[in-house]
């Protein structure tokens, strides 16, 4: 369900089905554990993630924040026409770096 | 205009989809003139979600019931849990709050929206116009 791969300098974390209270713990224990080696330059694959609720867009918000502080970099990736509405309605979109394909935001400067 | 629908799910976040379902299939029920767009009936399937998920963190662990109630020019939704009392908080979290935006979430998406302390049970009425 949740699933980290090296990708040259980047860490891509694959999330896939529902992003809700119970995934949202799995992600941001996740987080936890990647910056604990040190600062990351983290890709949130959103490809396959159907649905997001409040409680995933808190996840993705601390792994921001956390990924941030600790020096790296997070960026988000693919997300769904199914999932967009949570972010335009909370404006999310605003505070994230975020591309069409994994490949974009690897591509893009500073991520 | 058309019957109601319920169902009841288990207090437990993996049933939610189950009443996401339910909404969507509230596209099946209208007449093709009234029938609601995807981009709407994904907006009452999250505020359903939320509400429901507000059940779950904060429930007995007694089941969930759902009734939806397609009226001619708006849709009702019924959510009753047997859970302790739970109202409605009156907080409003800002962009960066990791919490407490499910609530303002469904006040973005309802047009009405009240709970009321029924006996034992928990129950919460949203309401969304159809136009």
């Amino acid at each position: 369900m949740v699933q980290i791969t090296p990708r040259g300098t980047h860490r891509i974390i694959e999330l896939e089905g529902e992003l809700n209270a119970s995934s949202a713990r799995t992600l941001k224990a996740l987080i936890q554990e990647l910056l604990e080696a040190g600062p990351a330059q983290v890709v949130v694959d959103l490809g396959r993630v159907s649905f997001i609720d409040s409680s995933g867009l808190g996840a993705l918000v601390s792994a921001l924040k956390r990924t941030r502080l600790a020096g790296g970099s997070l960026a988000l990736a693919a997300l769904r026409e199914e999932a967009r509405l949570i972010f335009e309605l909370t404006m999310a979109y605003r505070i994230f770096d975020m591309y069409d394909s994994v490949e974009a935001a690897m591509a893009a400067p500073g991520a | 205009m058309n019957a109601a629908i319920a169902i009841q799910i288990p207090a437990r976040l993996e049933y939610l989809g189950v009443l996401r379902g339910a909404v969507h299939a509230l596209a099946q029920v209208y007449p093709a003139a009234q029938r609601p767009g995807d981009e709407r009936l994904r907006a009452w399937a999250l505020a359903i979600h939320e509400a429901a998920a507000n059940i779950v963190a904060h429930g007995g662990g007694g089941p969930i019931r759902l009734k939806i109630e397609p009226q001619a020019d708006r849709v009702v939704f019924w959510l009753e849990d047997e859970g302790p009392p739970n109202p409605l908080p009156e907080l409003v979290p800002d962009a960066l709050d990791e919490h407490g935006r499910g609530l303002q979430l469904i006040r973005m998406l309802m047009d009405e929206l009240h709970y009321v302390r029924e006996g034992a049970h928990n129950q919460l009425q949203l309401a969304a116009r159809l136009s």
